[in-house]
């Protein structure tokens, strides 16, 4: 680990795909992104977007019948999609780790905490049997988790979602990180152990300087905890940016909707929220053009009939929309 | 101190489901027409006295306190008809001891065979291995234990002259053993294979791979100790069923085990060996049901006893 701003990941142009037994699900269509070294990169979409799917791709956690139809993705430059077992093996848990969106399930219900921790240790460190055990004692510590030699001896089931999922970080922390997903760690949580949550990870960072991607729906959770922002819809990334350019100069329609659709605290009660009109579209049979276009209150005509590319506004942010071109750089149809 | 406690608790609650299946057997049995003594042939007046000397001529509720008070010293009387004079209590001791040799030879088959099946099918759905046993083991439970057994015997025994009809001559045991087991391994098999494709689709198995635990400790340890929960359930009512041994496979290769005597005493009224044989059967399935409980709590921390 270092201060040196080295890309760390870089993902280029991934497609992932469901098949079921008649249809073909493209979940992800073509994304690509940058991680520097001891960056937060927050990825924020609805349900759908391809967002999870995307970033579990980088661990290779894709269901079965998720297919990489394209891409890479370079970790210090190899394709994690090229390793074989025993790389990957090496890489989960020790270079990148993962916490999930849901600790009541993540955590095995038949093994102890100090189990379940112990066999990443094992496996990734040369540690002896008693400096594993102070390890974990420092993890968490590290993970403000009180009483830790009872801890280690309790089972998931005896301790709240907000503790599981402590553990569940001191876990992917274990072998120290290059890279952490966290993929939505705090929407099964109460409001208030989200605070504390994202306020630990935001303290982790700065203690341990590794990278994160934060994946959410909630615009509102990774404000203050990411460098940059990607957006995305469909499948496809729609805009990109640092944090103030996502939330003080979006340009892409779905980021407004996005952001317009987060109720802040001094909102008065009787103003409704303002959702973005229509539904998500159907993956299995998108149609032509931009995917947002049915539900774009600003949708042209040639929004229906191709879909518009990342268009560089400035060197870090970019947005995928015909309205940010001159009329005469749109292509004529 | 819970778990002991708990036993204790279960313990009583088995004396009291046995007092009341002592009861009701006890009175059911007295509504079959007919007597122990029918088919001796002797005349009315010698099997008038054969009914008095064992005392079923009192009133019914007189023969039932009279039969708790002696089996509550321990004594379960004396055969009337199979084995007439013989304790019964020495009948079951003889023929359960032969029963489970057989029974605990034919458990480790069934469990082991229906576990690595179970197995295999789940961690291989919807190929070739998985379609076979699934084929397999469908036709393992449909058929009737006579069926099987009569197809070992032929082939086994007659066609490839491989092992002996008879139980007595060595490697007898062999046959009865498969009989017994067919039926448990299958259906543990898809049990098995259910509970793992359940479990394959988990949350923790997914956090086991991003930690980098390699496949095998995924699912050799995570998942399938995990699938094993509804198995053990139903590890009780097997193993009390095949220690007893079955009617059929004891029939049929003529073993002189328990599982015969559950018919035969029945059909001839033998009161007292029906009576020990219900009490001997119903405290094994408690006791088995007791101690599955106990490991399913080993195996499962989130069960509470109380």
């Amino acid at each position: 680990m270092g201060n040196s701003n080295g890309v760390m990941l870089q993902v280029n142009d991934l497609a992932i795909s469901f098949f079921t037994k008649k249809d073909e699900i493209q979940a992800v269509r073509g994304i690509s992104y940058e991680l520097n070294r001891g960056e937060v990169l927050g990825i924020v979409g609805e349900s759908g977007s391809g967002k999870s799917v995307s970033s579990h791709a980088i661990l290779r956690l894709t269901p079965d019948n998720g297919v990489v139809k394209s891409g890479e993705i370079l970790f210090e430059g190899n394709d994690i999609l090229k390793m074989d077992k025993k790389q990957m093996e090496k890489l989960r848990g020790d270079r990148i780790s993962m916490i999930f969106q849901d600790p009541m399930t993540a955590l095995d219900p038949l093994f102890t905490v100090e189990y379940q921790l112990n066999e990443s240790l094992k496996k990734h460190t040369d540690l002896s049997k008693e400096q594993r055990h102070a390890r974990m004692i420092e993890l968490l510590d590290l993970v403000e988790i009180n009483q830790p030699e009872r801890r280690l001896r309790q089972y998931p089931h005896e301790l709240s979602g907000g503790m599981r999922q402590r553990i569940m970080i001191a876990m992917a922390l274990s072998c120290n990180p290059d890279i952490l997903i966290a993929d939505e760690p705090t929407t099964a949580l109460d409001v208030t152990i989200q605070a504390q949550i994202i306020d630990l990870l935001k303290d982790l960072k700065e203690r341990l300087g590794m990278a994160i991607i934060f994946i959410t729906h909630d615009l509102g959770v990774v404000s203050d905890i990411c460098d940059k922002i990607i957006v995305m819809y469909a499948g496809k990334v729609v805009e990109e940016g640092t944090s103030r350019q996502i939330f003080y100069e979006h340009t892409h329609p779905y980021t407004q909707g996005l952001l317009e659709s987060v109720p802040e605290v001094d909102t008065p009660v009787e103003q409704r929220l303002k959702p973005i009109p229509g539904n998500p579209p159907d993956m299995s049979c998108l149609r032509e053009g931009c995917a947002f276009a049915p539900r774009c209150p600003y949708a042209m005509s040639i929004c229906a009939r191709e879909d518009a590319p990342l268009i560089e506004l400035d060197e870090t942010h970019a947005a995928a929309c015909w309205k940010l071109l001159k009329r005469e750089e749109v292509p004529a149809v | 101190m819970q778990t002991l406690r708990y036993i204790i608790k279960r313990v009583l609650l088995a004396a009291v489901s046995l007092f009341v299946i002592v009861t009701l057997t006890f009175f059911l049995m007295n509504l079959m027409p007919g007597d122990p003594f029918m088919s001796e042939k002797a005349t009315e007046e010698n099997r008038a006295i054969l009914i008095a000397k064992y005392g079923l001529d009192k009133p019914v509720h007189i023969q039932y306190l009279r039969y708790l008070e002696n089996l509550l010293k321990g004594d379960m009387g004396t055969s009337y008809v199979l084995q007439k004079g013989r304790a019964v209590s020495d009948i079951i001791r003889e023929s359960f001891s032969v029963s489970m040799q057989i029974g605990l030879k034919a458990l480790g088959l069934a469990i082991l065979v229906g576990l690595v099946l179970g197995c295999i099918a789940g961690l291989r759905k919807d190929k070739i291995a998985d379609n076979i046993i699934r084929v397999f083991s469908s036709i393992g439970i449909s058929m009737p234990s006579y069926v099987i057994a009569s197809i070992l015997l032929i082939v086994l025994a007659v066609n490839l002259n491989l092992l002996p009809i008879s139980y007595k001559k060595s490697g007898g045991w062999v046959m009865p053993m498969i009989t017994l087991a067919m039926y448990p391994a299958c259906y543990l098999a898809r049990l098995t294979r259910a509970s793992i494709l359940e479990v394959m689709n988990q949350d923790y198995l997914r956090t086991e791979r991003a930690k980098g635990m390699s496949e095998f400790v995924v699912v050799f340890i995570h998942a399938l100790k995990n699938s094993l929960i509804p198995v053990i359930t139903y590890l009780a009512p097997l193993t009390a069923h095949i220690l007893t041994g079955g009617f059929v496979a004891e029939s049929v290769f003529n073993v002189p085990g328990l599982g015969r005597y559950f018919v035969s005493c029945i059909s001839s009224r033998d009161y007292t060996m029906i009576m020990g044989i219900t009490i001997f059967y119903s405290a094994l399935i408690i006791v088995m049901n007791l101690i599955c409980d106990i490991l399913y709590k080993i195996v499962d921390p989130r069960i509470k006893f109380d």
